[in-house]
């Protein structure tokens, strides 16, 4: 695991590469228009048609064809709301619409977190300081080691089980990421800020909770525990299948992650290099792209936040070109063999590291 | 004679749209939460909304060679509208929504709503108005502005307009008309072509149904054309219409038309005219590079240099902000109009009414940001 430590450009020729990653952006970003509107309304469409349909066919979830159905149309809805809406709306991707609907500073999706402070730990941490170990929280997110770099502790033998319930759980542990709880141990956070920050969270989930869980529920009157039943399995299935996209696009085999010394003073052209080593695509097609709300292009996302996902898959093949020309690597790997490559660095992290031979 | 005023309809909503504003309510918000219920609505139909005002664009009728007609049928918010009222009209160019004010030409009575829109050289959207728009296109509309009524009661009047400022008084003439009040109007529209002129056999045939309508047309550039009585003056208007003095004037029209009218009706010693202007407001940005800081009444020198995030805090002032570097769109700031320039491509570009990265955007004229 990470053996091979990946070639590594410096001075004019990490500027020469910096700027024709900039370059791209800048051709793509121009371009935007109509097309990428169209698409976006369609994907609204499909998303409001799927949640509709799914909780009508809930109410005849006594069937359990209905049931099934009804179920899969909701979790699909809940996936493309979270993913290829809700997160990528918040990245600013979709501003230039001048879409007040659609404006990423004010969007709220549907997730128990709440949207400001996921504008905080992902839009702002994460993608500024990522993979840099200490500094970016999604690295473990707090609580499992995913890096040599971090320092081992005996509750990290137990990650390979905790791990699935934040898998079950995970739009729980994407809200309670903000609050840094382990950075209210070490004083470096006031309880009152977390407090603040719990009780926002307290807010936002309880009105899932009461969409989900209780309104929908009565409204199906006798039908109501098939619709119950329904709707946490949606959610449950959202959270799996986020889980897995999230997991498969920093931890696979052949993603770096830095010290803090590596990316002091860095640059712009610095900053895509740090993008480009910590991040790792997944194939798949487009259906599959489109579920992940593009995160399967992990590597394009990294370099270009803000710009709409469904170019991701057009300028893929430009940005593996000049990675090829630089000698840099450009992770990607197919769903099953990225996945289970994360699950063993789970396992073989969780134990304690051998002492390092003194002279290697 | 029957006053016509519609406030009252204005006022009080109808019941359809008493029983769409009821589709929003606790119980549907809980169950549509976090998204509105409006974006479930929509699903069913474009049209269909708890509040906003949607039209589908049911006629678009080619007017000159620039100037277009709309016609529009509004989902039940539509309130009607008093003549002489404007509506702010969003449509989209490009994928990008834009919002521009346009007058009501339609009479009070009318089924349809419509819009006579000039096309300018560098109108956006008057300009997808003219080339893109189709039947069955979906704008959204406000509620009608403005105080640019009829005025009450029978006394005569004297229209002036220019150009596409004859579309309120073409409202106000449709409304009187559909009303069958036969009030003593003369009606003064200076255009610059024969080919520019709008609503002339309209005009035509109110004129002959209404012998207290006198429909002056005034051709500017062309010879033989119209009265030919070139651009506005005093001496033109008393020859034309020697009774001006006793009629309250109406005007509308390009800046120019405007002041000089403005003017002639101080020398002739009337009221002053109820007025439109139809000019952009320039931007409310004081001094030449200058930045100005809305919300907090603070004013930077954008000469300095640096973002507009780093003359904020220069100026003593804590915006939001994260990265730094234009990622995290933390400190996205709307701006009300300015020249801007992107600090991560040096390009330059016009902004009004948009949210903006302030970390990696630097004033390149003047700017005003609510801050």
């Amino acid at each position: 695991m990470n053996a091979i430590v990946p070639k590594r450009l410096e001075g004019a020729e990490l500027e020469a590469f910096g700027n024709e990653i900039e370059a791209l952006r800048q051709e793509v970003m121009s371009s935007l228009g109509e097309r990428d509107e169209a698409y976006l309304r369609r994907i609204l469409r499909w998303q409001r048609g799927t949640e509709i349909g799914g909780r009508a066919l809930l109410f005849a979830g006594w069937l359990p064809p209905a049931w099934l159905a009804g179920t899969a149309l909701l979790s699909i809805s809940k996936i493309l709301e979270n993913m290829e809406i809700g997160h990528n709306v918040m990245h600013g991707q979709w501003d230039w619409l001048q879409d007040e609907r659609l404006r990423g500073d004010v969007y709220e999706w549907d997730n128990v977190c709440p949207s400001d402070q996921w504008r905080h730990s992902h839009n702002y941490m994460h993608h500024t300081y990522t993979n840099i170990v200490g500094k970016d929280r999604d690295v473990g997110y707090g609580i499992m080691r995913m890096s040599e770099d971090q320092e081992w502790h005996p509750v990290y033998r137990f990650q390979p089980l905790y791990n699935w319930v934040l898998a079950g759980l995970f739009q729980w542990g994407v809200a309670l990421h903000d609050v840094e709880f382990d950075q209210v141990i070490t004083r470096r956070k006031t309880l009152r800020e977390a407090w603040q920050q719990l009780r926002e969270i307290g807010r936002k989930s309880r009105r899932q909770v009461l969409k989900d869980y209780l309104l929908f529920p009565l409204l199906a009157g006798p039908g109501a525990l098939p619709v119950l039943a329904g709707n946490v399995s949606a959610n449950l299935v959202r959270n799996l299948w986020s889980y897995a996209i999230i997991f498969c696009g920093h931890f696979p085999d052949g993603v770096s992650m830095f010290t803090e010394q590596e990316a002091e003073g860095e640059t712009r052209a610095g900053w895509y290099q740090r993008q480009l080593l910590g991040s790792s695509n997944l194939e798949g097609g487009r259906l599959f792209h489109i579920m992940s709300g593009h995160l399967s292009h992990q590597i394009e996302h990294h370099l270009f936040p803000d710009m709409p996902a469904h170019r991701y898959a057009e300028i893929g093949p430009r940005v593996e070109e000049i990675c090829a020309r630089y000698g840099l690597p450009y992770n990607s790997g197919g769903f099953r063999k990225q996945f289970f490559s994360v699950l063993r660095r789970i396992s073989q992290l969780s134990r304690r590291p051998e002492p390092q031979a003194l002279a290697a | 004679m029957p006053a016509i005023s519609t406030s009252a309809a204005a006022l009080t909503p109808s019941w359809a749209q008493r029983m769409w504003r009821a589709t929003d309510n606790v119980l549907t918000r809980a169950l549509a939460t976090p998204l509105a219920v409006d974006d479930y609505l929509q699903w069913f139909n474009p049209l269909w909304s708890s509040r906003t005002i949607r039209a589908e664009v049911v006629a678009v009728q080619r007017e000159t060679p620039s100037v277009t007609t709309i016609s529009l049928r509004p989902n039940a918010h539509w309130p009607g509208h008093r003549a002489g009222q404007h509506v702010l009209l969003t449509v989209q160019c490009d994928g990008v929504r834009h919002s521009r004010c346009f007058t009501i030409a339609s009479g009070e009575q009318e089924p349809l709503l419509r819009l006579t829109i000039k096309a300018h050289e560098q109108g956006l959207v008057s300009r997808e108005v003219l080339e893109r728009m189709r039947d069955g296109d979906l704008v959204e509309l406000s509620a009608p502005q403005g105080e640019f009524l009829l005025p009450e009661g029978d006394g005569p009047l004297l229209m002036i307009c220019g150009g596409s400022g004859i579309t309120p008084m073409l409202s106000m003439l449709r409304t009187l008309a559909a009303a069958g009040q036969q009030r003593d109007v003369v009606l003064v529209h200076y255009y610059s072509t024969a080919a520019e002129a709008l609503a002339v056999e309209e005009l035509a045939v109110l004129a002959a149904q209404w012998p207290q309508l006198r429909s002056l047309g005034c051709c500017t550039r062309e010879a033989g054309q119209g009265l030919n009585g070139g651009r506005f003056s005093l001496a033109q208007l008393q020859a034309l219409v020697p009774d001006a003095a006793a009629r309250q004037w109406l005007l509308c029209g390009p800046a120019g038309l405007m002041d000089a009218v403005q003017q002639a009706s101080v020398e002739a010693g009337v009221a002053p005219p109820l007025s439109e202007r139809f000019e952009l407001s320039p931007p409310t940005v004081v001094g030449e590079g200058e930045v100005h800081f809305a919300r907090s009444a603070v004013s930077a020198d954008g000469e300095q240099g640096g973002s507009l995030l780093e003359l904020a805090e220069q100026a003593g002032l804590t915006p939001r902000y994260g990265c730094r570097m234009g990622i995290c769109q933390a400190c996205k700031c709307h701006v009300d109009s300015g020249l801007v320039r992107d600090l991560r491509t040096g390009e330059v570009r016009e902004v009004r009414n948009e949210s903006v990265q302030i970390c990696v955007h630097a004033p390149a004229g003047p700017v005003q940001v609510q801050l």
